[in-house]
């Protein structure tokens, strides 16, 4: 029998999620840290926290081996990023969302990439050799140097976003880094023990309101699925990621993995876009995609989970890739890399039979190829119209 | 439960000086503070060192379970895993402010606190019996005490800090929450309670940077008497009598042959760490502290 627990994690000390760059790969005693952490440092810590919880109400101790065994079943669903006024509930107009990859702010403000048909003559999307990439739409763009755009969207934003509207602000800065140095001190000399000086930064979760009047914190929504019933999990603090920083949890509703009202019911084109990072067999190309002959050209055509009827890919915004390095317990050693999409990347498609797509709210959150153990490859579905920039 | 909690109170008994290790601003060596609000703290892995040396009286085993295996060898070649490696027990979170001394012209000093300081040390002690409710944000500049509050004129009603003069009301729950955190030191209640001032957190960011000890010092050369060319420098404390709110949390013992539950394991951390040395320039004074948990029943998991 297993249950779904939801809650709001709340990093007490702040988060150091370590990416695969070792403290001696470039500057000595230096180590680098994740923006925001990956969905498998989350399940991570939710897997340790499980093997504990066994552990204390057995009154044994798990080795290694049944660790793993026993908390492979803990699944994580949707991860949500969450920023809030300090005392507040959390409620859907707290959700923050990465900034969609086909979003573009020239001259002070934001536009929508929209896709068009190729034409001749255009430079090419890689190497020239696979007719299908070459056959994706692109977007044209714009003239004028783009601006970065701040990593988050709030709620209103992205919802917007997903009809098909334009938010006037350029998005939300993510939580800041501070720095901390560490020491190791010989107790024989009272002075740092050579080599054992080094720094890490550290993501802090709390911000101070504009104007100084009160805070804001950011935390971490989540669903998950647990292989027995345990109503009270977590029910103490987790470690969570490097140093196992204290993070305390915050029972949240159902409500707050709901779609948002708005969704367009029907669109004749359909983009999806990745909030959390996702991982397919064939790097940015979704899976269950394959390469075919459509309308004339070669394109990827194929079935989307959750989605009625054959798709063609018509378009795919990809930010580089998420370099995803991960640690085995068991084996004591770090697991081979792995190249994930980074949440934001956008992907369009059309029906083959050229209808609209329906109920779009049904893919709300719906997961997308590997690791959905890990809550990976969730996605947020928008309203795409294929004609809008070529008729 | 995953882990149990132990929340604790920090009392600097003479100024506290937990540095960055790195400035970029005119104080040579400032003190830790958070990023994005500019509180004060304590770094857990500072705490952590110095229970981990308080406790080399436990047996060797209990002792790496508590706190986890020392490297053998410094640098990369450390990181190698070894057979029977295990992660300590035992976690320290960082230390934060909850009040800080500010000269006041009456009373000497108050402890000075503010609504956001509070909230924040709400969560950590939240389950703990007596923790008062929730301190509504002040909405304007001013400040709230106890009944008996021996900082404010008794008819003007304002308190006066260093250069700060703030109207001020008295509110029960200011009372409340001196009574709350002097459980954890009962032989002063009265001092705590009669000093206990919350300010608006706007005036509290202005204190946060200005009510903290900064001291310029100099290394002499002994041959001229005159300060050593580019040895004077400037480094930031807490003051005396700061306060700090902290948590323990523990596991059980993931050492093989050593069973500890997580209950043990957090009484074995803090037994005896009523005096602790924390924090740097320990050869001048600095960093001399309290460091006690909340007697009673403690949490044994969060609602």
């Amino acid at each position: 029998m297993s249950t779904t627990a939801r809650f709001a994690l709340l990093p007490r000390d702040g988060l150091f999620c370590k990416d695969g760059r070792g403290w001696y790969t470039s500057d000595v005693g230096r180590s680098h840290s994740h923006p925001w952490p990956p969905p498998s440092t989350i399940r991570g810590a939710l897997r340790a926290a499980w093997g504990q919880s066994l552990m204390a109400r057995s009154s044994r101790t798990l080795s290694p081996a049944q660790w793993e065994r026993e908390t492979q079943d803990v699944a994580l669903g949707p991860v949500l990023a969450l920023l809030r006024p300090l005392g507040e509930d959390f409620a859907p107009e707290h959700r923050m969302w990465p900034v969609p990859a086909d979003a573009l702010a020239v001259d002070g403000r934001l536009q929508r990439l929209l896709p068009r048909r190729p034409t001749r003559g255009v430079a090419t999307l890689g190497t020239e050799d696979d007719a299908a990439l070459e056959a994706l739409w692109r977007p044209v763009l714009p003239p004028g140097k783009p601006r970065s755009l701040q990593p988050f969207w709030t709620e209103d934003a992205l919802s917007g976003w997903l009809r098909g509207e334009t938010p006037k602000s350029r998005g939300q800065s993510g939580p800041p880094f501070r720095v901390d140095v560490r020491v190791t001190l010989n107790i024989d000399t009272q002075t740092a023990e050579p080599g054992m000086l080094y720094q890490t930064p550290i993501l802090e979760m709390l911000c101070r309101e504009p104007l100084g009047t009160g805070a804001r914190e950011w935390a971490l929504g989540l669903e998950c699925t647990l292989p027995a019933d345990a109503p009270d999990f977590p029910g103490g603090p987790l470690g969570l990621g490097g140093k196992r920083r204290l993070t305390l949890a915050e029972r949240v509703t159902p409500a707050l993995f709901a779609a948002p009202r708005g969704l367009p019911e029907r669109s004749p084109g359909l983009r999806l876009i990745l909030a959390t990072p996702a991982q397919f067999q064939r790097g940015w190309l979704p899976d269950g995609l394959e390469r075919a002959e459509y309308q004339g050209d070669p394109a990827w055509v194929g079935t989307l989970p959750g989605v009625e009827g054959q798709v063609v890919l018509r378009a795919a915004l990809v930010n580089r890739p998420l370099e995803l390095s991960t640690w085995d317990m068991v084996q004591r050693r770090a697991r081979a890399t792995r190249r994930l999409v980074p949440a934001g990347s956008v992907y369009f498609f059309e029906r083959v039979d050229g209808r609209p797509f329906t109920a779009l709210s049904t893919l709300w959150l719906a997961p997308w190829g590997n690791g959905r153990e890990e809550g990976l490859g969730r996605v947020l579905p928008g309203h795409w119209n294929p004609e809008e920039m070529n008729t | 439960m995953s882990m149990e909690i132990r929340p604790y109170l920090l009392h600097a008994l003479s100024p506290l000086h937990a540095g960055t290790g790195q400035s970029v601003g005119i104080i040579d060596l400032p003190i830790a503070r958070l990023r994005a609000t500019n509180i004060p703290f304590v770094p857990g892995s500072s705490l952590k060192g110095v229970l981990r040396e308080a406790r080399r009286s436990l047996p060797p085993a209990e002792w790496e379970a508590l706190f986890g295996p020392l490297r053998e060898v410094s640098g990369a070649a450390g990181d190698e895993a070894r057979e029977g490696d295990h992660a300590g027990a035992l976690v320290v979170g960082d230390a934060r402010l909850v009040a800080l001394p500010v000269r006041s012209f009456l009373g000497t000093f108050a402890w000075v606190s503010s609504p956001l300081l509070l909230e924040l040390a709400r969560r950590d002690l939240a389950g703990l019996d007596g923790l008062p409710g929730r301190m509504k944000r002040l909405p304007a500049t001013g400040a709230r005490v106890g009944a008996g509050s021996i900082t404010v004129s008794p008819k003007q009603r304002r308190l006066l800090l260093e250069d700060l003069d703030l109207d001020a009301q008295v509110e029960p729950a200011v009372d409340a929450w001196a009574r709350f955190l002097s459980r954890t030191w009962p032989e002063e209640e009265e001092g705590l309670r009669e000093r206990f001032a919350v300010v608006d957190d706007e005036t509290m960011s202005f204190l946060l940077e200005t009510a903290t000890q900064v001291e310029t010092r100099v290394r002499i050369d002994p041959d001229t008497g005159t300060v050593v060319q580019g040895a004077l420098w400037q480094e930031e404390s807490l003051p005396a009598e700061t306060l700090l709110v902290g948590v323990l949390a523990a596991g059980r013992s993931l050492r093989r042959g050593t069973e500890l539950s997580a209950t043990e394991v957090l009484e074995r951390a803090l037994k005896g760490t009523a005096l602790l040395q924390l924090g740097g320039k320990a050869t001048v004074g600095r960093g001399r502290c309290r460091l006690a948990a909340w007697p009673g029943v403690s949490r044994e998991a969060r609602p």
